[in-house]
């Protein structure tokens, strides 16, 4: 064979991988992305065409209304309020006090800072679980039972996993830096708050982040502290609604209504995603922590 | 060892560091160690909130041991779900990650797809996936059907109940598992096979907040986090051997 033959050959070889490569993310994508397309997709249904075989991607007509009503037959801006009110409240205070933290066990050095630290690792292995009893009792007898301050009051005292993403980030600060300003006479919240923080900003986005989620997202901790249903998150909204529609059968168009909602509640997370992005992946790899 | 006296400047190293995580200080002593420790003592009594705790020795824990069938059924399903669940989505994410690293094109519209699922409120997805599943007019059964190929029941047959939620697992990518996992386990309550699925954090919450035998819900507690503290013990261990840790 020629040598410009089998160079031919070799490129073929090169690009006919490439494709195939190609062609097998594009298939998983495909695979990935189907479930949203089938809730946009029955969210905007009637009711026949729900339970029409073989099922339709595309309603005809688009039911514009069932946006609206699901989101009246439960009160689903309510439950959207709860639940930013508290999301930003505890998101405030977690990445505050996991900042205050992570400083004193990064760039204080101090005597037995590394076995505390040790200690903080440790109960990263604790199941909410064990504690959860003893703190339903304590919410209990202060009487924070049914309020948000269950979810929002333990934010503010540092979490241990952002503690210790905030620290490994602090770590990468060059000592040399707070160490010059404290010659200068800074104080420790001055070097924290001048110099840190501003070289931190991407760190502390990805806790913010991670925290707003989560806390989004959280199912459980509502559940047990919350009694009143004009109380509830987003999250238990959308299982209430899910039940009242099988008990009861109130609602009409189950499926439709349920897609819509469900579309409703994933909608701020996937915009958050979208204009943090950047910030979020550069985070992580700075961090080298996923959630 | 004998204990230096600290000089002036090590005190005051030792009291600016103090106050700083003071916030995790306070947190960790009336949020974790007063828990934890409370919820030991609970173990060993009879506690239905409404009545004091009663001593009861280690009566629960001879219940969960010899006299729960239930207790056996959810910690096998939690095992499953950890032992295959777990390695099958971190599978998934691992070889996702390293496809998006080869130079293909519209690597950035990609990511985002892939990562959508992870970041989607669990009960949204969960509630998707039901009807997904839903064996009459699911996506995949409504195909099924209009082919005339018999229907598969997703998740009300308790042998493909467990495979079916794994593959939601491997979409979702292992992310917040638990949160996901105790959010389908809700929505299955009233449509799943009774306890093909049921997860131990579900049996416990129960056992907590719908029966109120809180000394059983800590025994339970108290069991599940030995278990993951042998487990996590383990991991550390070996980690060692297979995980490289940058820095420091």
């Amino acid at each position: 064979m020629s040598a410009a033959a089998q160079k031919r050959q070799r490129k073929l070889i090169y690009w006919l991988g490439r494709i195939g490569l190609q062609a097998l993310v594009l298939g998983l994508s495909i695979i990935f992305v189907l479930p949203f397309v089938w809730m946009l997709s029955t969210s905007f249904k009637t009711d026949t065409q729900v339970y029409q075989i073989p099922p339709t991607w595309v309603p005809n007509p688009f039911r514009w209304d069932n946006y609206p009503e699901a989101l009246t037959y439960v009160p689903f801006g309510l439950y959207f309020f709860n639940t930013m009110r508290y999301c930003v409240f505890s998101t405030v205070g977690a990445v505050a006090s996991s900042a205050l933290c992570a400083y004193g066990f990064s760039k204080i050095n101090w005597r037995g800072r590394d076995t505390v630290f040790f200690i903080l690792l440790a109960t990263l292995m604790i199941p909410f679980q064990v504690q959860m009893i003893p703190l339903y009792l304590i919410f209990h007898k202060l009487d924070w039972l049914n309020t948000y301050l269950p979810l929002i009051v333990p934010s503010y005292l540092g979490s241990a996993y952002f503690v210790f993403m905030l620290r490994q980030f602090f770590l990468t600060i060059p000592m040399e830096l707070s160490d010059a300003a404290r010659i200068d006479g800074a104080s420790e919240g001055q070097i924290l708050l001048h110099i840190i923080l501003p070289l931190a900003k991407p760190a502390l986005t990805v806790v913010g982040l991670f925290q707003f989620m989560g806390a989004w997202n959280d199912y459980t901790a509502p559940l047990i502290y919350l009694r009143d249903t004009e109380k509830f998150p987003i999250a238990l909204g959308l299982q209430q609604m899910r039940l009242n529609s099988l008990d009861t059968g109130i609602i009409p168009l189950v499926w439709p209504h349920l897609m819509a909602a469900s579309a409703v509640v994933i909608l701020p997370v996937v915009f958050l995603y979208f204009f943090a992005q950047r910030t979020f992946v550069e985070g992580i790899t700075v961090t080298g922590v996923k959630g | 060892m004998k204990v230096r006296k600290l000089s002036y400047q090590e005190r005051r190293n030792l009291g600016k560091g103090l106050l700083f995580i003071s916030p995790w200080l306070v947190g960790f002593v009336s949020f974790t160690v007063y828990p934890l420790l409370a919820s030991l003592y609970y173990s060993f009594t009879r506690y239905d909130v409404l009545r004091p705790a009663k001593f009861i020795g280690l009566a629960n824990y001879q219940e969960i041991f010899f006299g729960d069938d239930i207790f056996r059924e959810v910690l096998g399903n939690t095992l499953y779900f950890v032992l295959v669940g777990v390695p099958a989505s971190f599978l998934t994410a691992f070889l996702l990650a390293n496809l998006l690293n080869t130079n293909i094109w519209g690597r950035s519209i990609l990511r985002t797809i892939f990562f959508l699922p992870a970041i989607t409120p669990a009960v949204a997805s969960v509630m998707v996936w039901l009807w997904i599943y839903n064996t009459q007019y699911g996506l995949i059964n409504g195909f099924l059907a209009a082919n005339g190929m018999p229907v598969i029941p997703w998740l009300s047959s308790p042998p493909l109940a467990k495979p079916s939620l794994i593959i939601v697992q491997c979409w979702a990518q292992g992310t917040a598992i638990v949160i996901f996992l105790a959010a389908l386990q809700w929505l299955l309550t009233k449509c799943g096979p009774s306890n093909a699925t049921e997860l131990y954090s579900v049996y416990l919450y129960r056992n907590a907040f719908v029966f109120f035998k809180m000394g059983y819900a800590s025994a339970l507690a108290w069991l599940l986090f030995l278990i993951i503290v042998v487990f996590s013990i383990i991991i550390f261990r070996s980690s060692a051997r297979w995980v490289y840790y940058r820095g420091e």
